[in-house]
């Protein structure tokens, strides 16, 4: 969204907008400026035969938090309540005698592990609040359920900017929850706490919301931030391994595409971080931070680094699309039997052999970056992973890429570069049958 | 929104810009050499800080939304390209798009009694441009202003096939067919770029030129919806020819908000113009007359329409709830402004003499002034509902004057009874003879 360009033989004229007086005026850069406050949107009017015509260009600055916290629902602890709002705000929001309300829409699954603890929480601190369990899984992750969320949320009642939605669970949860906020008033502000790996390092730090529609995953949704990301590791400790797993695919995926560090660190330390499930391992007498608060807060900071300049996807380039490409088709192909870091892995896996077809990658690299995967315990092959399924996925982004592949591919060990050209027939079907032969007995099925 | 973070003297904050080598972003305390070596860099910034819970990060991301509003004649003209090209910003990639024989796509959304209309002439438009069209015709009335329609909408458009961001959807009709399409559209693949041609005078000043998109929820007016802008808004005044008197008055009423609110000249040309313009629909011919015609009505919907997008362009996302386009919503936009001559006399804030001419020119472009619906209960209730969803504040706009206004968090009750009291009685009986409709906006 560029500003208007001008057109030769028709000049524009460029407005400032001030307010004076809660009125806005517009004025041109010679006019008398009237003292009042100047906007940072501007109006350019050009005139022509046919008529008038107006180009609004109007900036709107989204900011959020991310903050990582230990014993988020520890009730002494101020963050889950205030942590949205800055040091002046928040005494101001603490010392008002209205009570506090919240709505919080909760994971079911996370619910019965933590929802007496939410709950707690909450009500040592005399806030009211309404606690919502809901079933976000990915077969449910539709529009219905956001539906049901909105009807909660208007009985309930909340202030139009000082009450935020609280989501807590996975990418599922924060995604719907994130959708139906955007759309309630036009904007309530939200707030997300991750509870899986995979929605720590992915889902809780950007802007994107959705559900899935007509059998394309996310296929609806919006691009509005919360206000907030709480993260806190602790919850992992309820985790399955195969969830473990499934998060460190989003990580090795950041790794992959521009951390070598975090690739050395993920190849040596995998095992290890997977049997503690990232937590804490207890005070270091060097101080150091230990590899599971280094390897998330890396995955985190590599992943704003990309999200922050696009986050409305005006640039359709984007590192972070790397295990994107054929994960969507496959992981709604096989519904539910691949988790969405499993399939995200299965699509890096591929992508690896064709880096190295093009000689992107040498042979021992390629290696390296299996055996990491096969250390983190992730899946690096799946037969219904076809050719054809394939060879569709590809067709699509194309489609849906504005006519280029734009499809990242590793070029060494921690760096990527974005390729515009389809791959090669030859070179996918080279690549297929080496992927096929190498890691067909090792993958999950 | 919008707020840069404080410095807090126990976090040291560190902040970052963003730049681009390639394909890869990295963020960077922003030095020269690194700004220099960049092939690109953001206007979003990183802000660090690290305390002992773990590090915390605060995202400033600027969006910038652009969008044109362009007046034509003749929209469905073969011959002009308006509907398919108008939103092109580049010169040069009109020109291209011009030679080009390639056919375009377009999905038009359409309103079924606009349909009814303009159903074949839009069909002949699209045929004689070569384009490959499907055209959804919606009955688009408040009551099915509903999220089911949206996602209707947005199935067929699944269905269609459409380039994600060189296809744009285009919406024609009232403000409902408008609102409920642009939600769709930003929905869509989270947004999908959107194009709006109004065909009703008070959708093509108000609802067609902001970024508001919507539908209703829980019997609640607009209760979802997105602030989502089109990429372009196409304004031709021949739709209004085939729209029925009394909603020709409605959008009159919009205008008249603004020209109270901000807008003394255009106060003025309703006043001396308002009949005619009721009279002929804002429609002109060759002759000298209307010529006359075409300079008032022309005169008029550009200045409605600067003056709002003045109020809408710094206040896209409505960050500052304080807004002057809210005057005239904040008890019952169908009833509402009939009281408010009186409550501004009441109030100090209109001489005797201004009030007169404002309800003079109500009375001229044909608005109800009266309403026995209108009690004070209703005004006291809406204004407590005001309050609920305005973060406790009334903050209502009221002209001070002939084309300005303030906004006013402290107006008491005994002011509005007063008002309420002195409108009801200089109004109803006077009125009660002449014609009295109800006036559903």
């Amino acid at each position: 969204m560029l500003s208007p360009n001008n057109c030769s033989h028709s000049p524009q004229t460029r407005f400032d907008l001030v307010q004076v007086n809660g009125a806005w005026t517009r004025q041109t850069e010679q006019g008398q400026g009237a003292e009042g406050k100047l906007s940072h949107a501007k109006i350019y009017e050009k005139k022509s035969e046919h008529g008038v015509s107006w180009t609004v260009v109007s900036p709107i600055v989204f900011t959020y938090r991310v903050i990582q916290c230990q014993n988020l629902l520890d009730p002494s602890n101020d963050t889950l309540l205030w942590g949205h709002l800055g040091g002046e705000e928040r005494k101001e929001a603490a010392a008002k005698s209205k009570p506090v309300k919240r709505f919080i829409v909760i994971d079911e699954v996370v619910h019965r592990l933590y929802g007496s603890q939410v709950l707690g929480y909450f009500e040592s601190r005399d806030v009211v609040c309404k606690i919502l369990p809901l079933p976000t899984t990915e077969e449910n992750k539709c529009m219905e359920l956001v539906t049901r969320i909105l009807e909660e949320v208007h009985e309930f009642g909340l202030d139009r900017r000082s009450e935020p939605i609280i989501a807590i669970g996975g990418g599922v949860c924060l995604d719907v929850v994130g959708l139906a906020a955007s759309l309630y008033r036009r904007r309530t502000p939200y707030i997300r706490v991750p509870t899986t790996v995979l929605a720590y390092v992915d889902a809780s730090v950007g802007a994107k919301t959705g559900v899935n529609f007509a059998g394309g995953k996310n296929k609806l949704g919006s691009y509005v931030p919360p206000a907030a990301t709480f993260l806190d590791r602790s919850f992992f400790q309820t985790l399955p391994m195969r969830q473990i797993s499934n998060g460190m695919a989003e990580m090795l995926k950041m790794a992959l595409m521009k951390h070598p560090g975090l690739f050395q660190l993920l190849e040596a330390e995998g095992r290890r971080l997977l049997d503690t499930k990232l937590q804490p391992v207890g005070t270091d007498s060097s101080g150091h931070e230990d590899s599971a608060a280094a390897s998330t807060r890396i995955a985190i900071e590599t992943m704003l680094e990309e999200l922050a300049p696009n986050l409305w996807e005006d640039d359709l380039d984007r590192l972070v699309d790397f295990g994107h490409l054929i994960s969507p088709e496959l992981e709604m192909r096989v519904l539910p039997a691949l988790l969405h870091g499993e399939a995200v892995n299965i699509d890096m896996s591929f992508m690896v052999y064709v880096a190295h077809q093009r000689g992107l990658l040498t042979a021992e690299e390629k290696q390296r970056i299996i055996q990491c995967m096969l250390g983190l315990e992730l899946p690096v092959w799946h037969q219904d992973c076809t050719l054809a399924l394939i060879h569709k996925s590809l067709q699509e982004r194309l489609r849906h890429s504005g006519g280029s592949l734009r499809i990242p591919l590793p070029t060494g060990l921690g760096q990527a570069e974005i390729f515009h050209d389809m791959v090669e027939e030859n070179v996918l079907s080279q690549a297929y049958e080496k992927w096929t032969n190498e890691l067909a007995p090792s993958g999950t099925c | 929104m919008g707020k840069v973070p404080l410095e807090n003297a126990k976090e040291k904050k560190t902040e970052f810009s963003l730049v681009r080598v390639k394909s890869t972003w990295k963020r960077t305390r922003g030095t020269k050499d690194n700004m220099d070596r960049a092939d690109c860099v953001s206007d979003a910034k990183i802000y660090e800080s690290i305390t002992e819970q773990g590090t915390s990060w605060t995202v400033v991301s600027p969006i910038v939304f652009t969008y044109k509003v362009t007046e034509t004649h003749n929209l469905l003209d073969p011959c002009n390209d308006t509907l398919l090209l108008g939103q092109i910003t580049d010169p040069q990639q009109v020109e291209d798009m011009r030679k080009s024989s390639k056919p375009l796509k377009r999905f038009i959304v359409v309103d079924q009694e606009v349909y009814k209309i303009y159903g074949s002439k839009l069909t002949e438009y699209l045929e004689a441009n070569n384009v490959l069209y499907k055209i959804l015709a919606l009955p688009t009335t408040e009551e099915n202003k509903s999220m089911d329609i949206a996602l209707k909408i947005i199935e067929e458009v699944n269905n269609f096939s459409l380039d994600r961001r060189k296809e744009p959807i285009i919406a024609m009709g009232g403000g409902v067919c408008l609102d409920i399409v642009g939600l769709a559209a930003s929905l869509y693949r989270r947004r999908t770029p959107y194009i709006r041609v109004p065909t009703t005078l008070l959708s093509y000043i108000d609802a067609s030129v902001g970024a508001k998109t919507g539908v209703n929820f829980a019997n609640c007016k607009n209760k979802l919806g997105a602030y989502v802008p089109p990429v372009a808004v196409f304004l031709d005044l021949s739709f209004i020819q085939t729209i029925p008197r009394r909603h020709i008055s409605n959008g009159l009423a919009e205008m008249l908000k603004m020209a109270l609110m901000k807008h003394r000249g255009l106060f003025e040309l309703l006043e001396k113009h308002g009949l005619m313009l009721l009279d002929t629909k804002f429609q002109t011919d060759k002759s000298i007359d209307g010529h006359n015609r075409l300079q008032a009505a022309s005169r008029a919907t550009r200045l409605a329409i600067t003056t709002m997008l003045e109020e809408l362009a710094p206040n896209l996302w409505e960050d500052d709830l304080n807004r002057l386009v809210d005057f005239g919503h904040l008890i019952s936009p169908a009833l509402e402004m009939k009281v408010l001559p009186s409550l501004l006399h009441e109030s100090g804030l209109l001489t005797e003499e201004e009030k007169q001419r404002i309800i003079s020119c109500m009375v001229g472009l044909e608005l109800p002034v009266w309403h026995e619906g209108f009690t004070m209960e209703l005004i006291q209730k809406s204004l407590q509902d005001r309050l609920k969803h305005s973060g406790g504040l009334f903050r209502m706009p009221l002209p001070v004057g002939l084309g300005q206004a303030d906004i006013f968090n402290d107006t008491s009750y005994e002011t509005l009874h007063r008002a309420y009291e002195k409108w009801r009685d200089e109004l109803s009986i006077s009125h009660c003879t002449s014609s009295i409709r109800s006036v559903k906006l």
